[in-house]
């Protein structure tokens, strides 16, 4: 299996590669960069809501961050937001904050992966 | 004019008004407690208004003090109620750039408002008593009655325009009335005291419009308001010559800012440097509004067709917006919505997603619900409560643990709802069912409109069969209806003012005898020319009615009974130098005329009438060809 296959749903990635239809693959393209550039943005808000103790802010980035890394076969990364997210809702900054190296790593590896699927 | 010929009309919704954030301005201001945070806010809604009040506001303080970036600032600047009417301008422009009249020219339209308004603007600046925003609105908005007859009655008014080529402009009004039973000037006024704009802007277009110098400004202010607009509109005619900038002002320019003859009198070189300031300025905010410069050709008949702000979508598509603060969400339902024939517009969060409805109104949105600065539910509910957006169909994103948000959004206004992530298939499948839904409104929608179309068509013909019931048809006078009706309303105004009134009432000496020795067509003639020559002798607010017979009254407001004995006289002199020809027949006439005021105590129309009645018989038995202003007994009571 490779690194890709193993933190990426490749069905989903499959569908994707398809959506330019007959082997137009740009739009694949475009979206693998789109969210490797926006959830990095976002993760970087995503700390410095925690910091500053803004939980509302910090849980509505981790939902958005959810569906964006599903719909590119992030599913780990996904799984990992959507815990975030309920914490958010129930509890304090601290707890959100505990998850939050699991959820670099996460990231980081999803990026690399979908960075890998650019040759 | 009548106020119920107004709320017809309005509430036909066949008038041009303010959408989107203009009426919700309007509405915002309906009382005088307004709060005007709400104000500003409500322009900050739209960027493209708040830009449009910020380039006036700054122009307006001319480079002296620190640039003005904030609604609030401009309001500090310029006053509340500049920054109202402003908007309200603003927003009537956008909303009524085309119209449906094939015959009326909407680019020359607004191409000539906007140039006065920009002289407008300039020459309150010179005078310094009046505001130069209020100005500037005031001449933007001063042709208002026009475009507001071409929106309730297009072709009618299409006609209209094309036979007014050379005609003056109380003949342009009277063509109007006669063919709609309207006319432009009244329907402005009625539209600007509606929006509840300032006295003294209703006053100026009001007095501009009828081409009056009767019109007594209610205050110094109105006045003011009233000569710049003149002066605007000389400036804004100079140096929009027919043939478009060719022409070089080579002598004085004479502007005559009104019958008050403040004259703004400038030398040649000034005319040139103001002409090329007024001119900039002029293109640049026709940029801005995106109105193109037309010269003034005439009006073109055909197909006037304009490119709107929103994307075209494809033939059976819809214009869709797109809200998500995922852009990659965004970009996905761009690609799948785009593919099935619809043409879409993305938003990343609510609050720019309002901003983009209001302005380009598309047909469906679909929106995620969390998203920063504004958040999907607070979107729909601020959809539902604007007045331009209120009908589109918006179709709700939810994930599968925002659930019991969905009956949330449902009361927020949502139409339908999709789950994410989204199977394409079923969101496609939402959408086009959301269409079906959209083209049966629509199609309610221009049913509504086909009525109302008629329903005008209707108003006119009531109106003019109103005008025919009160109108003798042989002299084309108002009739002894009307002049009753008349007469009440002047007694009871000058009985509340303390005014002076006075009627004439004249009799055609021995026309009984026209006719029995050269028939009732010579009759007939007779009549005809004497009417038009007492109405050739009075002024506008008085009135020549034909009574019956060969009874005539003229009612002479503001005038007393001695003043009008004068006025009968000339009445008199005029009658008896008149040579009326007819075939083989050329003869004169004369009449016998009795005048009475409110000075002979008479308390109503009758007693009024009555005292008229019986000088004229005096005139009559005195030898006829005269006038009798005193005398008679009167009695209080009835016979």
């Amino acid at each position: 299996m490779t690194q890709s296959e193993a933190v990426l749903d490749m069905s989903v990635i499959a569908s994707l590669r398809e959506l330019g239809g007959d082997g137009d693959e740009d739009l694949f393209h475009e979206l693998l960069v789109l969210y490797v550039d926006d959830s990095t943005l976002q993760m970087r808000r995503l700390e410095e809501s925690l910091k500053s103790g803004d939980l509302k802010t910090a849980e509505r980035i981790a939902h958005t961050l959810k569906s964006s890394s599903a719909n590119l076969g992030a599913m780990a990364m996904s799984r990992l937001c959507q815990q975030m997210e309920s914490l958010g809702r129930s509890t304090s900054p601290a707890t959100m904050s505990e998850l939050l190296p699991a959820a670099r790593e996460a990231h980081a590896l999803a990026v690399s992966a979908l960075n890998a699927l650019r040759g | 004019m009548h106020r119920t010929t107004f709320n017809q009309l309005k509430d036909a919704s066949l008038l041009p008004s303010p959408t989107g954030v203009g009426l919700a301005i309007l509405r915002l201001t309906q009382r005088e407690d307004y709060v005007l945070g709400h104000v500003a806010r409500t322009i900050q809604s739209d960027p493209a208004l708040t830009g449009r009040i910020l380039k006036l506001a700054n122009a307006s303080s001319a480079g002296h003090e620190r640039e003005i970036t904030s609604v609030e600032e401009a309001v500090m600047h310029l006053s509340v109620g500049s920054v109202r009417s402003l908007a309200l301008g603003f927003t009537l422009v956008s909303a009524n750039r085309v119209g449906e009249s094939l015959g009326f020219d909407y680019d020359g339209y607004w191409s000539r408002s906007l140039i006065n308004a920009v002289a407008a603007r300039f020459l309150a600046s010179e005078r310094g008593d009046v505001s130069p925003a209020s100005a500037f609105t005031c001449a933007l908005l001063a042709g208002i009655g026009r475009l507001a007859l071409a929106a309730a009655h297009p072709e009618e008014y299409a006609r209209v325009v094309q036979a007014s080529g050379n005609l003056s402009n109380a003949e342009v009004l009277a063509l109007e009335r006669r063919e709609l039973g309207l006319d432009h000037a009244e329907l402005a006024s009625a539209m600007l005291k509606d929006w509840k704009l300032p006295e003294a802007m209703v006053h100026a277009v009001h007095a501009f419009e009828r081409d009056s110098c009767q019109l007594t400004p209610p205050s110094e202010s109105a006045a003011a308001m009233e000569q710049v607009l003149r002066g605007a509109a000389q400036l804004g005619a100079a140096f929009l010559s027919s043939d478009g900038f060719r022409t070089r002002p080579t002598g004085e320019l004479r502007c005559d800012t009104g019958f008050m003859s403040r004259d703004l009198v400038l030398p040649p070189a000034s005319v040139v440097r103001l002409r090329n300031k007024i001119v900039a300025e002029w293109k640049e905010w026709s940029r801005v509004l995106e109105v193109p410069i037309a010269s003034q050709t005439p009006e073109v008949l055909g197909d006037t067709t304009v490119q709107r702000a929103h994307p075209e979508a494809g033939r059976r598509g819809l214009r869709i917006l797109a809200v998500d603060d995922d852009p990659v969400t965004l970009k996905l339902l761009r690609h799948h919505l785009a593919l099935d024939g619809h043409a879409i517009q993305l938003a990343k969060n609510g609050a720019e997603a309002l901003a983009i409805a209001l302005h380009s109104q598309p047909q469906m949105i679909v929106t995620d619900l969390s998203m920063p600065e504004m958040d999907g539910l607070e979107l729909c509910r601020s959809l539902r409560s604007s007045n331009v957006c209120a009908d589109a169909y918006v179709l709700v994103v939810t994930g599968h643990d925002e659930e019991s948000r969905i009956v949330e959004a449902f009361e927020a206004g949502a139409d339908e709802f999709v789950n994410k992530p989204f199977n394409t298939n079923i969101l496609l499948a939402r959408v086009r069912a959301g269409q079906r839904m959209i083209e049966l409104r629509e199609r309610v929608e221009s049913d509504k409109q086909e009525l109302n179309r008629q329903n005008a068509q209707m108003q006119i013909l009531n109106r003019k069969l109103n005008t025919a019931a009160m109108t003798d048809v042989l002299t084309d006078l108002p009739n002894r209806r009307h002049a009753l009706r008349r007469l009440e309303e002047e007694l009871a105004r000058s009985q509340s003012e303390g005014s002076a009134l006075s009627v004439i009432l004249l009799d055609i000496d021995h026309f009984k005898e026209v006719n029995d020795r050269h028939g009732h067509d010579i009759g007939d003639v007779v009549l005809r020319e004497v009417a038009h020559t007492l109405r050739g002798c009075t002024r506008r607010n008085e009135e020549v009615c034909r009574l019956g017979g060969e009874e005539f009254l003229v009612i002479v407001p503001q005038t007393g009974r001695d003043a009008c004995a004068h006025f009968a006289e000339r009445l008199r002199i005029a009658v008896q130098e008149l040579r009326i020809r007819a075939g083989d027949y050329v003869g004169r006439v004369t009449v016998s005329l009795g005048v009475a005021g409110l000075e002979d105590g008479a308390r109503s129309v009758d007693e009024l009438t009555k005292i008229a009645d019986m000088r004229a018989y005096l005139a009559k038995a005195s030898g006829r060809n005269c006038v009798v202003a005193i005398g008679g007994s009167w009695e209080a009571k009835s016979a």
